[in-house]
């Protein structure tokens, strides 16, 4: 075989080598969660449905394809079903936003308790200050860092 | 150098798409984000090395470079640069190749584009649809390969095809190549193969997202109806213009008159299409109505399990037909390959089965969902008469050791009143409220249209009474079309009466909050206009035959003929070239003169009849040069054909290329997020308590 083609061969195999580990390199564990099931992306699948079944029903109504009985019955339906969807994705959010104050509160208690940051602020400071730099409180001998 | 580098990508390939098939499935199985996204990567450096296999193949191809055995079977020195490049699909080892490639391109476009979305289904699409991928890129390396050089082996009466010289083997390069088939050597040849390719590559994508779905048990869910609907418009539309393409090429190349002969190869393409409409309606039912969902299921199955069939039967030579111009060792490997997956795809629906439940039931058996649940059924019957009629020939041999052939009027007699029944469907559809649709409020939005079309019908017998039996077929395509229209104008006039908008203000945001509807409208227009074209060639062709001296005249329906001479010349190509001068009037009025001609391609010792043709919106005059004196050449023979109608069809092709870009044009929901504010009901609670 050619010298060139191999070179060349042996560049396409370090560049698929590097591609393929690349993500075992960078160490990261961001998309664990992602494969497991997520709460609320099937309600939001059932928001879009109904709202394009509201659509369609309401412009076939407007073009007189139904009848205003059935009109009103579906269209109660279709909407009591739609907000039981949003029901969902409202508690859905909640939990969400609760899991993000949880994680603020827990980082804070954390930065407190290692006594990196001011009490007051939150600024960080360095082992030697007496005073903050942001807020200027004093900083007790107690709270000096100690390594 | 560059076919070894070609191949070095061919090989790496192949490892790296088997790799990240594996990672991707073991990575989604044991939530292993590393892993997946190291398949992920793999799938994008599939797609690259492909390319580069592919470039460094195309090179070759233009640059003649006959030290490729597959180099030397397609091209000559004779072939415009432009043949050779479409020497890439026109031969067996290229076109598998470059299936591999395109559906290469199809998974690394899925993900760039949908990587972030249903990323719970992704592990196992990628898995899938490299899958796919892992088995063409094998049969490149290990069967069909476009990089094999010839080599001649002391001893051997043949020479050798291999991509490593055996020991004592002697390099053998040709001064000349064969050339690709004449039949191949067309126009058209850079845009039929690779439409078809493209949507038999692209249903592949929805296919891998069912089965993707099925394995993690979200199939009850339709996050992968919603992910793969554009996909599935684009994949359709191009196999549909794959089709209307495939059918010019024969209309100008094959010498007999038509487009559609219900060759094996042509059904082979329509299958899928059959199954895939089916599939593309099919699938707004579960999104709206939470229903048909095995139906889906089974119809994506089948779909690809056709596109499976359809390569098998054009790529193996399996069954004899106009395009099965390869035949190789590929049979058993893809049938095995057909009939696993086929297996597997069912295994896994029967093992969900369970879980696919309708969400409601039919309330009516007048309400689109029954309708179109009967046309899920004309379309798979369509689909079994044209599967019964494609493989009877080789079931037939394998029993008896005769070949018996299906012809035309099979497919017409059988075919025919079931496509019918779903054209009158198609326009009766439109009318039908999902849920419920009450009769009597049925009969006053179809009488215009019924009346409309048997007036149009009526006005059309009445000045072509020499065919009663095209009446029928007149109206039914009629009556979609008056359907339609009238179906637009009530929106138009609905959004003009209640929002106060102008005519075409109305037309433009008809289409645009619901381009999916609209742009279908449109497609079943182009689909009527392209059935034009078959009532036509089935109703209304004339033709004749005549054998004339220079300057005698033929006549058909209202023209004349008149033949001028006969010259003969070497063609561009290796070709020997007889053409024929005609000039054609219509009555006495000179139209223009026609060249058919008898091209004669001596390397491959085939005869090529290419026809003499004038076009117009109402018809062709299509002229074959059938015979001729070898001395002298003062007579020859003529057929010649008048096709009605048969531009509808290829201006329908191009009006569904336009429906298919309306349809599948992203950002139709917008609209639709902000028409509707619909609140929880604890807001609603809330708000009514005066919080």
């Amino acid at each position: 075989m050619d010298l060139g083609a191999v070179l060349v061969g042996l560049a396409m195999l370090v560049v698929t080598v590097v591609v393929l580990a690349d993500p075992f390199v960078k160490s990261s564990d961001g998309g664990q969660r992602a494969y497991q099931s997520k709460r609320g992306l099937s309600a939001r699948m059932k928001k879009r449905t109904g709202l394009w079944a509201l659509r369609d029903l309401d412009f076939d109504h407007e073009l007189g394809k139904v009848s205003e009985q059935d009109y009103k019955v579906t269209r109660a339906q279709i909407l009591q079903e739609t907000a039981a969807a949003l029901e969902e994705i409202e508690k859905d959010e909640a939990a969400v936003e609760a899991n993000i104050e949880e994680e603020v509160r827990n980082l804070r208690r954390t930065a407190r308790e290692s006594g990196r940051y001011c009490h007051q602020c939150g600024q960080a400071r360095e082992q030697d200050d007496r005073f903050c730099t942001a807020c200027g409180v004093e900083f007790k001998m107690a709270e000096t860092l100690s390594e | 150098m560059l076919a070894e580098i070609g191949w070095i990508a061919l090989v790496l390939a192949f490892i790296v798409s088997a790799y990240s098939t594996i990672a991707a499935f073991r990575g989604g199985d044991e939530g292993r984000h590393q892993l997946v996204v190291s398949g992920r990567n793999g799938a994008l450096l599939t797609f690259a090395l492909l390319t580069v296999s592919v470039l460094t193949l195309t090179y070759s191809l233009v640059k003649m470079d006959f030290s490729l055995a597959y180099v030397a079977d397609v091209t000559s020195r004779s072939m415009s640069p432009f043949l050779r490049l479409t020497a890439l699909w026109g031969g067996q080892a290229g076109s598998i190749l470059f299936w591999g490639w395109l559906m290469s391109g199809f998974v690394a476009a899925l993900v760039i584009r949908k990587w972030e979305q249903n990323r719970e289904l992704m592990p196992y699409v990628l898995a899938v649809a490299l899958g796919t991928t892992v088995f063409f890129i094998g049969l490149s390396l290990f069967i069909s390969n476009p990089f094999d050089r010839l080599w001649h082996v002391p001893g051997a009466e043949e020479l050798t095809r291999a991509f490593f010289r055996s020991t004592g083997a002697m390099p053998y390069i040709p001064k000349d190549g064969q050339g690709l088939n004449p039949l191949l050597r067309h126009f058209g040849m850079i845009g039929h193969p690779p439409t078809t390719y493209i949507g038999f590559t692209g249903f592949v994508i929805p296919y891998a997202f069912a089965m993707a779905a099925l394995i993690t048990g979200k199939s009850n869910e339709d996050a992968w109806i919603r992910a793969t609907r554009r996909w599935t418009i684009v994949a359709w539309s191009f196999l549909s213009i794959g089709l209307v393409l495939g059918g010019r090429w024969a209309y100008d190349v094959l010498g007999w008159g038509g487009f559609w002969g219900w060759d094996p190869v042509e059904n082979a393409m329509l299958m899928p299409w059959l199954t895939g409409t089916a599939f593309l309606h099919s699938v707004m039912i579960q999104e709206k109505r939470g229903m048909l969902k095995i139906w889906n299921m089974i119809l994506i199955i089948l779909t690809y399990a056709l596109i499976l069939f359809g390569t098998f039967i054009t790529r193996t030579g399996v069954i004899s037909s106009v395009h099965s111009f390869a035949k190789s060792a590929l049979g058993p490997v893809f049938f095995a390959f057909i009939g696993l997956t086929f297996i597997w795809s069912l295994s896994l629906l029967f093992r969900r089965m369970g879980t696919l439940r309708a969400e409601h039931e039919v309330e009516s058996l007048l309400s689109r969902e029954s309708i179109f649940l009967l046309q899920n059924v004309l379309f798979l019957s369509i689909t079994f008469a044209v599967f019964w009629g494609t493989v009877f020939p080789m079931i037939s041999e394998l029993i008896t050791g005769t070949r018996i052939t299906v012809g035309p009027p099979f497919y017409t007699r059988v075919t025919g009143p079931l496509f019918a029944a779903l054209v009158i469907l198609m326009a009766i559809a439109p009318f039908i409220a999902w849920r419920k649709q009450p009769l009597r409020a049925l009969d006053s939005k179809l009488l215009f249209p019924a009346l409309g079309s048997i007036t149009v019908a009526s006005a059309w017998w009445i000045s072509h009474r020499q065919h009663p039996d095209s009446f029928f077929a007149l109206w039914v395509v009629s009556f979609v079309v008056v359907s339609i229209l009238y179906e637009i104008g009530r929106g138009v006039r609905a959004r003009v009466k209640s929002r106060g908008e102008g005519v075409f203000t109305a037309i433009g945001r008809l289409v645009g909050r619901d381009r999916r509807r609209y742009g279908g409208y449109l497609i079943h227009l182009a689909v009527i206009m392209i059935g034009m074209g078959f009532i036509g060639d089935a109703f209304f062709k004339v033709e004749t035959q005549g054998t004339v001296s220079v300057g005698e005249q033929i006549q058909i329906e209202g023209y004349k003929l008149r033949y001028d001479g006969l010259s003969q010349y070497m063609g561009e190509d290796g070709r020997e070239v007889l053409e024929a001068s005609v000039s054609l009037f219509n009555g006495d009025e000179f139209v223009k003169v026609l060249s058919p001609r008898r091209d004669y391609f001596v390397v491959q010792r085939q005869p090529v009849t290419i026809p003499g043709v004038y076009s117009s919106f109402k018809e062709d005059v299509y002229v074959l040069l059938v015979g001729w004196e070898e001395i002298g050449m003062d007579s020859s023979t003529f057929k010649v054909y008048i096709n009605p109608l048969i531009n509808w069809t290829w201006i329908g092709g191009l009006l569904l290329a336009v429906g298919a870009i309306i349809a599948a044009w992203p950002g139709g929901c917008i609209a639709l997020q902000r028409s509707y504010a619909i609140r929880p009901r604890s807001v609603e609670s809330r708000a009514a308590a005066g919080d």
